[in-house]
C-alpha cells in the first residue's frame, strides 16, 4: 500500500494573552511534535479529549493554518514548501468534513450551489453538465433530486451533512478529513452518516482521517488508531491492537469508561518537563515527573509511557 | 411520583402543536427510572412541566402529576415553592444554570441553608463544607473560597449536584447532566449520583439519549419518541429484549452490541409534519396499514414492560 499522506513533528503553538491590557501571555501547545501516515485506502482514527488539539492537527494538515515546525508529505509532495499558488490546484485532492453541518454550509446558498462551487473552481466540468453531476453526487449520499435547490435551513441535521460530505467528495479527493462529523447528531442519525461515510470510503477508495472522541465510533470506522492527550501522541497503532491490548494508562481509561463504563480518575496538575498524562497518571513514578516519553514500539503498536517493559 | 396522561402543548405562530402527549410514567420510592430519547423528543418538557418551569408559551391541556398523595397541576404557586428544591429538585445540562460568576462556590452552596432553613452563618458554612465533601472535594474548605471559573466542568457539575440536594429533596431529576463533560469526568459524576441516590435513598428521574449512561445507571427504562413514551421495561429486560421497533433500532444504532450498525432509515419529523397513526411508522420496517390510520395505545406485556405497538397483543 503507498503513503498517501505523510507528516513528520508536526508542532503548532497558541500564544494566549492573559488579559486586554496585559503584556504576559501563556503558551498552549496544541500539536507537539506529531508524526503519523496515512496508507491509501485506509482510515486513520484520531482519538482524545476536548482540547488535547485534534482540530489543529486536522486544519494544519490540510494547511487551513500553518503549523509552526515540521513536514507534511501529500502523495509525495512537502506541501509546506509550496507556495499558495502551487498549492491552490493540489487541495483539490484533500477536502474536510466539520463537525457542525448548521455552520459550516452558507445559509444563504441553496444545495446545488453549495456543492458545485467547488466542481467549478477546479473546472472539473463545465457549466452546462454541473447540474446533472451535483444530482449524481447527491444520490450517493442518500439525496435524492428534490433536495437540489434546498437550503440548509429546510434540511434536518442529518441532511446537511450528507450536503457537506457531498461538497467534500465532488471533487474527488483522494484524503478525506472528517472531524468529529457525526458529533452533533443524533443516534439514529449518527449511525445512517457512519455508514455513508464507510460506502463512500469502498466506492471510492478514499483515505480518511476520522477524528472523534467516542471510542466506539473510532472502533466502528478506522483501520488504525492513534490517541491524542495535551497535544501529543501517547499512543498509536492496528485497531484491533489497540482495543485487545492497550498499552497506555489514559487509553485504557478512555477504553473502561467507554465501553465498559467505570474507572476512576484523579485530578489534574501540570508538571514542566514532566510526561504528558503526569497529572492525571495512576501509576506514575519518580522518572515520570522528570522526563516525558517518546513514542516507542512497532508499526503495529507504539506507546509513550515508561511503564511499558520496552523501556 | 406518578405522571398521568400529561399532554403539553406550545404556541406557534400557525397556532398549538403538541409537544408530549398522553406521558405516563410512575418512579417509586428508590428507584432510577431513565427517560431516553432523541433530540427534541420532548425529555425536558416533560421535566420541566413536573415542577411546573415551562414557559408562557406553553400549556398543559390535559393530565396530572401525582406526588406524595396532591396534584402538582393543582396545588397553588406558593405550595410549588415549597416543594421545588426541597422535595423536588433538579440538576440541569451545565450551560443552562450554570453557577452565578461572581460568587464564591461556597456562597452558592450555604445559600439553600440560610433561605430555605433559616440557619444561621456559620452552622451554614459548616453544613455547605460537609456538602461539598460529600459530593466528593478533597479540599472542601479551600473549594468553599473559589470562585466557579476557577473549576473545571466536572466540578461545577458536582457544586450544581451539592446545590441541589442540600434540602434531602425525595426526587431529583437530571437533565442531561454529563452531556457537556468528557468521559472520564462524565463517569465520574454518574457514579456520584448512583451513591448519592443510595446513600440518601432518593428517586431519580434521569434523562438522556445515551443507552450507554442508561445501562449502567437505571432501573427502568421509558423510550420517548415525537412526545410519546413508546416502550417501558425494567432496564434488564429492555437490553435483553427491546419490543418496540425504534428501540431496537436505537439499539442498534448505539454500538451497544458489538460493531454491527444497522442504522433506522429516515429522519425524525419535525413538529409541524407530525405524521398520522403511529408517529413512528413511516421509519418503520414492519409498519402496517393499521400503523398509518391509528395511534397505538400502551399494551402491556408483563408486570413492568408496556409498549406501544401493534405488533403485540391482538
Ligand atoms: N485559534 C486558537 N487560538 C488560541 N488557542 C487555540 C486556538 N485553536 C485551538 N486553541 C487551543 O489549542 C488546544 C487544542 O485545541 P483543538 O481545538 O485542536 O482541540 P480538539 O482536540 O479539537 O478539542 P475538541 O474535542 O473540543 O474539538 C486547546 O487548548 C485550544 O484551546
Ligand atoms: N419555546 C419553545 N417554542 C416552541 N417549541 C419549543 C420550545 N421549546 C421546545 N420546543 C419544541 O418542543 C419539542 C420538545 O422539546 P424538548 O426540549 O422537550 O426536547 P428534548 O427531548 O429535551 O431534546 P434535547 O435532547 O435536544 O434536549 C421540540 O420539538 C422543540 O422544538
Ligand atoms: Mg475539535
Ligand atoms: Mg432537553
Amino acid at each position: 500500500m503507498g503513503e498517501v499522506l505523510s507528516v513528520r513533528e508536526l508542532s503548532k503553538t497558541y500564544e494566549l494573552k492573559k488579559s486586554v491590557f496585559s503584556i504576559r501571555s501563556s503558551k498552549i501547545r496544541a500539536l507537539d511534535k506529531v508524526s503519523l501516515k496515512v496508507n491509501e485506502h485506509e482510515t486513520l482514527g484520531i482519538v482524545g479529549e476536548s482540547g488535547s488539539g485534534k482540530s489543529t492537527l486536522a486544519r494544519c494538515v490540510l494547511l487551513l493554518e500553518r503549523p509552526d515546525l515540521g513536514e507534511i508529505h501529500f502523495c509525495g509532495v512537502d506541501l509546506l514548501k509550496l507556495k499558495e499558488k502551487e498549492l491552490k490546484p493540489l487541495r483539490r485532492w484533500m477536502q474536510i468534513v466539520f463537525q457542525d453541518p448548521y455552520s459550516s454550509l452558507n445559509p444563504r446558498k441553496r444545495v446545488i450551489d453549495i456543492v458545485s462551487e467547488p466542481i467549478l473552481n477546479f473546472n472539473l466540468v463545465d457549466k452546462g453538465t454541473v447540474r446533472e453531476k451535483v444530482k449524481d453526487i447527491l444520490l450517493s449520499v442518500g439525496l435524492d433530486e428534490s433536495f437540489v435547490d434546498k437550503y440548509p435551513h429546510e434540511m434536518s441535521g442529518g441532511q446537511r451533512q450528507r450536503v457537506a460530505i457531498a461538497r467534500a467528495i465532488c471533487t474527488e479527493p483522494s484524503l478525506l478529513v472528517a472531524d468529529e462529523p457525526v458529533s452533533s447528531l443524533d443516534v439514529s442519525i449518527q449511525a445512517q452518516i457512519l455508514s455513508l461515510f464507510l460506502k463512500i470510503k469502498e466506492e471510492r477508495k478514499l483515505s480518511m482521517i476520522f477524528i472523534s472522541h467516542d471510542l466506539n465510533v473510532i472502533r466502528f470506522i478506522s483501520e488504525r488508531v492513534m490517541v491524542m492527550f495535551k497535544g501529543k501522541i501517547v499512543e498509536e497503532g492496528e485497531k484491533e491492537e489497540i482495543f485487545s491490548n492497550p498499552l497506555h494508562p489514559y487509553t485504557r481509561l478512555l477504553l473502561d469508561y467507554s465501553i465498559r463504563g467505570r474507572g476512576r480518575i484523579r485530578g489534574d496538575e501540570d508538571k514542566e518537563g514532566a510526561c504528558v498524562y503526569y497529572g492525571r497518571c495512576e501509576w506514575r513514578g519518580k522518572r515520570c515527573a522528570n522526563e516525558a516519553p517518546l513514542l516507542y514500539g512497532t508499526e503495529n503498536h507504539r506507546v509513550a509511557c515508561f511503564l511499558e517493559g520496552t523501556y | 411520583m406518578e405522571i398521568r396522561k400529561l399532554s403539553v402543548e406550545v404556541m406557534t405562530e400557525t397556532g398549538f402543536l403538541e409537544v408530549i402527549k398522553d406521558v405516563d410514567l410512575t418512579i417509586d420510592e428508590g428507584e432510577i427510572y431513565s427517560l431516553v430519547g432523541e433530540s427534541g423528543c420532548g425529555k425536558t418538557v416533560t421535566a420541566l412541566s413536573v415542577l411546573r418551569l415551562l414557559g408562557p408559551s406553553f400549556r398543559v391541556k390535559n393530565g396530572s402529576v401525582l406526588f406524595r398523595g396532591r396534584d402538582l397541576l393543582a396545588i397553588p404557586e406558593k405550595e410549588m415553592e415549597k416543594i421545588r428544591g426541597r422535595e423536588i429538585s433538579m440538576v440541569f445540562q451545565e450551560p443552562m444554570t450554570s453557577l452565578n460568576p461572581v460568587l464564591k462556590i461556597g456562597e452558592q452552596t450555604k445559600e439553600m441553608f440560610v433561605v430555605h432553613l433559616g440557619l444561621k452563618k456559620k452552622e451554614a458554612k459548616e453544613r455547605a463544607i460537609e456538602l461539598l465533601k460529600e459530593v466528593g472535594f478533597e479540599n472542601p474548605e479551600k473549594r468553599y473560597h473559589q470562585y466557579p471559573h476557577q473549576l473545571s466542568g466536572g466540578q461545577r457539575q458536582r457544586v450544581l449536584i451539592a446545590i441541589s440536594i442540600s434540602l434531602n429533596p425525595k426526587l431529583i431529576i437530571c437533565d442531561e447532566p454529563t452531556t457537556s463533560l468528557d468521559v472520564a469526568s462524565e463517569w465520574e459524576i454518574l457514579n456520584l449520583l448512583l451513591s448519592l441516590v443510595r446513600e440518601r435513598k432518593m428517586s431519580m428521574l434521569f434523562i438522556t439519549h445515551d443507552l450507554h449512561i442508561v445501562e449502567n445507571l437505571s432501573h427502568k427504562i421509558g423510550i420517548m419518541y415525537l412526545g410519546r413514551i413508546v416502550e417501558e421495561q425494567k432496564k434488564d429486560n429492555f437490553f435483553k429484549k427491546p419490543y418496540h421497533p425504534y428501540s431496537q433500532g436505537l439499539l442498534r444504532s448505539a454500538f451497544m452490541r458489538g460493531e454491527k450498525l444497522i442504522p433506522i432509515k429516515g429522519s425524525v419529523p419535525d413538529l409541524k409534519n407530525v405524521p398520522k397513526g403511529c408517529k413512528f411508522h413511516p421509519r418503520c420496517d414492519y409498519v402496517m396499514d393499521l400503523c398509518m390510520r391509528e395511534e397505538p395505545k400502551p399494551i402491556r406485556i408483563d408486570d413492568g414492560t408496556w409498549v406501544r405497538c401493534f405488533l403485540y397483543g391482538n
